[in-house]
């Protein structure tokens, strides 16, 4: 994959991601819905490839105000893999030479692959990932599980362990399959069926397409470093 | 589940308002507290008995936490009263 198709990828898939966040945003507050149809119209130049790149420039800056809007990411992690995300391609587009741009496309690819890697340190240094009581947690009491049925799960603590350690190995390992693109398509089909899992399970949708929308940019790191 | 993939905007404003809960809690602002108040008012005035709710509307945040084997709740925030926006 070239460096303009990888980026250009991208620039679609995160305006797609985009779309369907902001879609969302339409039944919300009016001033709400104010800023998200204008985020929708940018996006829709970025998927049509018009008057490049200054839809992208507009959602980087349309990104400051919603950020200023809810006084932080509405969705927390996804929100701010998706700046990352649009930072990175924007920041690609002004860099002043390909070698800069490609620095701040591949950012975009180192980005994701410590997404998993200190998610699983974080969890592999808790003695309660460990043990699998930290899900336990997650299914009996927090707010994430979308349905009362699925609080069941945590009386299944061996289900949950194994479940645990499954993430924990999964996420701590990823930065090896970067050693060759049938590892890295192997590790994202797999990290793409998690995500698929937590959007099932926890309602976690925005989670699922914006970490896709920067699948192409690790992509073409694992080419252009291996 | 698999609609949830394209359509969870209530869902999605669940887990907004869970964090205004935390940032109420850690580092309290008004704009926590007016994103919650806010929200509430609005599914309260799209439920059926709208008309019929009182003027005022408080709120209180519950966290849970496991002590033990027990689940323990704590009352961590509580509202001044407000009064309910008019419905428009």
């Amino acid at each position: 994959m070239t460096f303009e198709s990888a980026a250009r990828l991208t620039e679609i898939l995160l305006a797609l991601a985009f779309i369907q966040q902001s879609l969302e945003h339409l039944r919300g507050p009016r001033n709400e819905q104010a800023l998200f149809g204008v985020r929708i119209v940018l996006c829709a130049l970025v998927v049509l490839g018009l008057a490049q790149p200054w839809p992208l420039l507009g959602l980087a800056a349309l990104s400051l105000v919603i950020l200023f809007r809810f006084q932080g990411p509405y969705n927390g992690g996804s929100d701010r893999m998706g700046l990352l995300a649009l930072w990175c391609l924007a920041l690609a587009h002004l860099a002043p030479t390909p070698q800069w741009r490609e620095i701040a496309f591949g950012y975009l690819g180192l980005q994701l692959v410590l997404s998993y890697f200190i998610s699983g340190w974080v969890k592999v240094v808790n003695p309660d990932w460990r043990s699998g009581r930290a899900l336990r947690d997650v299914f009996q009491f927090s707010a994430y599980p979308v349905s009362e049925a699925l609080r069941g799960w945590a009386g299944r603590p061996r289900i949950l362990l194994a479940m645990s350690w499954a993430v924990i190995l999964f996420e701590l390992a990823f930065p090896l399959t970067i050693l060759s693109q049938p590892t890295l398509i192997a590790g994202l089909v797999v990290a793409a069926t998690f995500h698929l899992a937590n959007a099932c399970l926890f309602g976690l949708n925005r989670f699922f397409w914006t970490w896709l929308a920067t699948y192409p940019a690790i992509l073409w790191l694992q080419a252009r470093l291996f | 589940m698999l609609a949830q993939l394209l359509w969870n905007p209530r869902w999605n404003e669940t887990l907004f308002l869970v964090s205004c809960a935390e940032r109420l809690v850690d580092q309290p602002t008004a704009h926590s507290e007016n994103e919650i108040f806010a929200r509430i008012a609005a599914d309260l005035a799209r439920g059926p008995e709208a008309a019929a709710l009182p003027a005022w509307l408080t709120f209180r945040l519950t966290f849970l936490s496991r002590e033990g084997e027990t689940i323990a709740g704590e009352v961590l925030f509580q509202s001044q009263p407000r009064r309910r926006p008019a419905a428009p």
